[in-house]
């Protein structure tokens, strides 16, 4: 169960960050950044999360990285959403979606 | 793309991309909360305690590229690097520990590879057969020459067969005369082996011939030391016993034939040696290779039926001859294969005692070091990954301590080569080849698992606890340490059959050396000396020269008496006869009896120190003018006298009563049995005849009684010999003590090597119930302090804790005890005089193993009963 629980956490942090990289490109902070301004500060994204999910995206080719410069003139690497990323965002949306509607039936049923 | 997969590949690049990702976001988050307002020096510190730690997030990393395995295998290893080096003493102790046992093993692997696995390099090694006759009696008869060539004719299971007999010849070398080790072979014998000349040609049928041209061919060391190695030897000629021979080839110096020097056709010197007689096994060997796809026992079946034909057509000399067929290996391990046996058994045990130990100090140290693992749990590692470390140290250990290993494995080589020389076929050639560092590998990763799974089981319990919780320390203390106790209880059970073992071999030893061997062995010089019958073919003529030789050694300084044989005890000769008594009716083929016939000259008894039982020692008068006479050994006289004076009874040798009836010979004395192989060795009866009345030999062992260091009279017996003939060959001139240490050298290096690896396995359990009681007091101190405080007494708490290692101690004995009673019977192949169930042997071990392992109790138990209860109840 503790495993099972585990998997969709980090299902869902993953399709959080495939959701940040659809609009565009962006390196880690930028994501984190991100994730904070659209869920208006809920999620503060661990940076011993974000990169570890980062690498496993690029590893399944969901994104690919690459260096670049950022706003401020620094060394930094981008990620972009690959086509298999966003099929693979269409698909995790809509499965969160069934189950987060299955989870508010049961917490809102009158038992 | 292929740059893509490189930096797949490359977990270098993977680093520098990860520094510089987090260096970006550190600087970027620094920048943001500078932007919000903050001083930059709070902002680093802030970004800093948001990233935690660094390294443990660049592990994460790591693992999701799937750089796992490689990564963390070398990160593993390096962490355990710094771990052991962090613990120098523990680790130092355990490769250390581990070395001997892996150097024991090893040294004796190498032993056992050469001896078992590869006896000899010819191509197919397992098509050669061996094949030698016997009778019920002698279970090893050399071939009879004639009979050979029967088989060769007869047979159609080998695709060649060929026989060799071992010949010293004479050769007059720049130091002068020389007796060199030589075989006379049948020309297919070395194509039957399968070995090739390095130069020049082997023999051919015509070579192998009656009348032929004198060939010889030549060892390749005796070619090199004497002919410089030069091709041009081929077509020379060499000087051997009085004949010229031509050399037509060169012979690689392999074993089993690397002992000769020269080979000569066999059926060139048939004739001259007697061969010819069908009766004669004189020292032939036969070797047979099978044609493919022909089995041994078809092989063996169809040399049983020629056999029993020849049995049929020369009954006279082969109703009672067998063959013996075996492969040829066989033949090479008969001898050694007891004594590797029994090494490679101890030391297995001694490498399973230094693991057991290992495996108690890893646990012990795996938990005081629970805390370190602990942290780590809970600061996120998860339990692969400590297994991972774990495991590592582990193999690194192993690794470190295989490494050690080999450096006592060069030592424990070195040893065993001193120790075993003869009893073990191609000894000169054991070395730590490729073969035995695979096997070190193997056997440092199979030890290390061995001992790196006990502290790995416990960590994996231990991880799943909150082992930060230290409370459960004291309750723990005894009762959950069921590995623990299990692997001291191994250690002492093992330990145990190693000194069982031990005392097997030690009682073994002291049997032979308190067995009288029927001689004197004491202030005592052998020397041999040939006298070929083609230099010397009157034999009275060989007598004379051999009183003259007897005389001229009798007035050396320190020699007090000079005796004669041939052949000697212990010589590593031995000389066998049918005999019949006078009246017994003629024996049935296969009840027929050998004798040891031995020659010796009137003064031998005395010389010798073999005790007279009955009758008279040989004198003046046995001339062979006079009545023919004997002496024989009390198993002789027993055997067939049993109720009767042995004194006066007459005898022959052979088969059938002697034509002339003055022929026959009588008994006139009766000796002592006297051991002739080994005191270990059982042997058949004896029989002495007079040299004046038998002086056909063509070789003499002298035995000179000294009443000064024999060592120092080597020189002037050579010398001596030398000048009465300098063409004959002076050799082995050795102490008759010497003889007898080598002749139970088996048995010796057995105790030897058993007796050191039982005690250092002796001593390394000792300290590991030592340690593990030491560390369970200490462990303890509370619970005694509890205890005490509510009224134990001292000594029931000493009690407790001598009671609780003694259990250990006790049930590894009796286990061990039990172990050794299966076990012993491998060694039963070695023992004299003890069974394999000797009281003694198996008291004296439990009583030493007992003692010891009290003694090692004691001291925990002594410090437990001192423990102040106040103070130990506030160090908690």
């Amino acid at each position: 169960m503790g495993n099972k629980s585990n998997n969709l956490l980090l299902g869902a942090l993953e399709m959080l960050v495939l959701k940040a990289l659809l609009t565009e490109d962006r390196h880690g902070w930028g994501i984190s950044k991100r994730l904070k301004q659209i869920s208006s500060g809920t999620f503060t994204l661990n940076v011993g999360s974000l990169y570890p999910a980062l690498y496993r995206l690029e590893k399944k080719g969901f994104v690919e990285s690459y260096a670049a410069v950022s706003e401020k003139g620094r060394d930094a690497r981008f990620y972009r959403l690959l086509p298999k990323g966003k099929a693979q965002l269409e698909d995790q949306t809509a499965n969160w979606r069934e189950f987060s509607v299955a989870v508010e039936a049961v917490l809102s049923s009158q038992s | 793309m292929l740059s893509r997969l490189f930096k797949r590949l490359r977990p270098r690049n993977l680093e520098d991309r990860m520094d510089q990702e987090m260096r970006f976001h550190l600087d970027a988050h620094i920048d943001a909360l500078t932007e919000d307002g903050m001083p930059p020096e709070e902002a680093r510190k802030a970004a800093l305690r948001e990233f935690g730690n660094v390294e443990a997030l660049k592990e994460d990393c790591r693992d999701s590229w799937g750089m796992r395995f490689i990564d963390s295998s070398i990160r593993h290893i390096r962490l355990a690097g710094r771990q052991m080096i962090k613990r120098k003493g523990f680790t130092g102790t355990v490769i250390l520990i581990l070395g001997i046992g892996i150097g024991a093993n090893t040294a004796i692997f190498s032993l056992a590879n050469a001896v078992f696995f590869s006896p000899f390099n010819f191509p197919d090694p397992d098509q050669l057969v061996a094949i030698d006759e016997r009778t019920d009696q002698i279970a090893n008869l050399s071939v009879s020459y004639p009979n050979f060539k029967d088989w060769r004719e007869r047979q159609t299971s080998f695709s060649a067969i060929g026989a060799s007999r071992g010949q010293g010849y004479n050769y007059i070398g720049p130091d002068g005369a020389e007796l060199i080790e030589g075989a006379n072979v049948t020309h297919d014998y070395f194509g039957t082996l399968g070995i090739s000349p390095v130069i020049g040609r082997l023999f051919t049928a015509e070579d192998d011939s009656p009348g032929a041209k004198p060939t010889v061919i030549l060892g390749e060391n005796f070619w090199r030391s004497r002919f410089g190695a030069k091709e041009s030897a081929i077509g020379e000629t060499i000087q051997l016993t009085n004949q010229i021979y031509t050399i037509v080839g060169v012979l690689p110096s392999v074993y089993p034939i690397k002992g000769a020097k020269v080979w000569i056709p066999l059926e060139q010197m048939a004739e001259k040696s007697g061969l010819l007689n069908r009766g004669r096994h004189s020292n032939s060997t036969s070797v047979g290779r099978l044609k493919p796809g022909v089995t041994l026992e078809q092989a063996r079946q169809e040399l049983e039926n020629i056999a029993a034909q020849l049995a049929v057509e020369y009954p006279a000399t082969n109703a009672d001859v067998k063959v013996d067929v075996k492969l040829l290996k066989e033949r090479y391990l008969r001898n050694g294969r007891p004594i590797v046996i029994s090494f490679l058994g101890a030391s297995g045990f001694f490498l399973l005692i230094v693991c057991t130990n290992i495996a108690n100090m890893q646990l012990a140290s795996s938990q005081s070091r629970s805390h370190e693992f602990g942290t780590r749990v809970s600061l996120g590692a998860n339990r692969c990954q400590i297994l991972g470390q774990l495991l590592a140290e582990s193999l690194v250990t192993g690794f470190l301590g295989g490494a050690a290993g080999i450096l006592f494995a060069y030592g424990g080589i070195r040893w065993l080569k001193n120790t075993l020389q003869s009893q073990v076929p191609r000894i000169e050639e054991v070395a730590i080849d490729g073969e035995v560092l695979v096997y070190v590998g193997a056997v440092s990763v199979v030890s290390s698992l061995l001992f790196g799974l006990a502290p790995i089981r416990q960590t994996l319990r231990l991880s799943q606890n909150d082992t930060l919780k230290t409370a459960s320390k004291t309750t723990q203390a005894f009762y959950g340490r069921k590995w623990k106790s299990a692997l001291i209880v191994s250690e002492f059970a093992f330990t145990c059959v190693l000194l069982v073992g031990a005392g097997l071999m030690i009682r073994t030893t002291a049997n032979l050396y308190k067995s009288s061997p029927g001689f004197e062995t004491v202030d005592r010089l052998t020397c041999s000396w040939s006298l070929p019958s083609s230099e010397f073919p009157d034999a009275s003529q060989r007598f004379e020269l051999a009183k003259q030789a007897q005389k001229e050694l009798s007035n050396l300084d320190g020699v007090t008496a000079v005796g004669i044989a041939y052949p000697l005890p212990m010589s590593g000769s031995s000389n066998g006869n049918y005999y019949r008594v006078e009246g017994a009716p003629p024996s049935h083929p296969e009840q027929r009896r050998t004798t040891e016939s031995i020659r010796v000259s009137n003064n031998y008894f005395e010389t010798m120190g073999i005790r007279l039982i009955a009758g008279r020692y040989f004198n003046e008068f046995d001339t062979p003018q006079n009545q023919r006479v004997a002496i024989v050994d009390s198993k002789f006289a027993k055997h067939n006298f049993p109720d009767e004076n042995a004194i006066g009874k007459r005898i022959t040798t052979g088969i059938k009563p002697p034509s002339d009836p003055k022929s026959w010979i009588q008994i006139v004395g009766v000796v002592e049995h006297v051991f002739i192989w080994s005191p270990a060795i059982d042997t058949r009866e004896q029989m002495y005849r007079p040299l004046s009345q038998a002086p056909s030999v063509s070789s003499l062992d002298f035995i000179l009684k000294t009443n000064s260091n024999p060592a120092a009279l080597e020189k002037s017996i050579r010398k001596s010999l030398r000048n009465l003939n300098p063409a004959l060959p002076v050799q082995n001139i050795r102490a008759i003590e010497t003889l007898f240490d080598q002749s139970i050298l088996r048995e010796r290096a057995s105790m030897q090597l058993l007796g050191i690896l039982a005690a250092i396995a002796l001593l390394i359990a000792t300290i590991g119930l030592y340690s593990v009681l030491s560390y369970t007091v200490g462990q303890l101190t509370s619970e005694i302090g509890i205890r005490m405080a509510v009224g134990a007494s001292r000594g029931s708490i000493r009690n407790f804790v001598l009671s609780q290692g003694a259990k250990l101690a006790g049930t590894g004995l009796l286990i061990g005890l039990l172990a050794s009673l299966g076990l012993s019977r491998f060694l039963s192949g070695m023992l004299y005089g003890v069974s394999t169930f000797d009281g003694t042997a198996f008291c004296v071990v439990a009583l030493v193993l007992g003692l010891v392992g009290l003694a090692a109790c004691w001291i925990p138990a002594a410090r437990a009963a001192r423990i102040e209860p106040s103070l130990a109840l506030r160090s908690e």
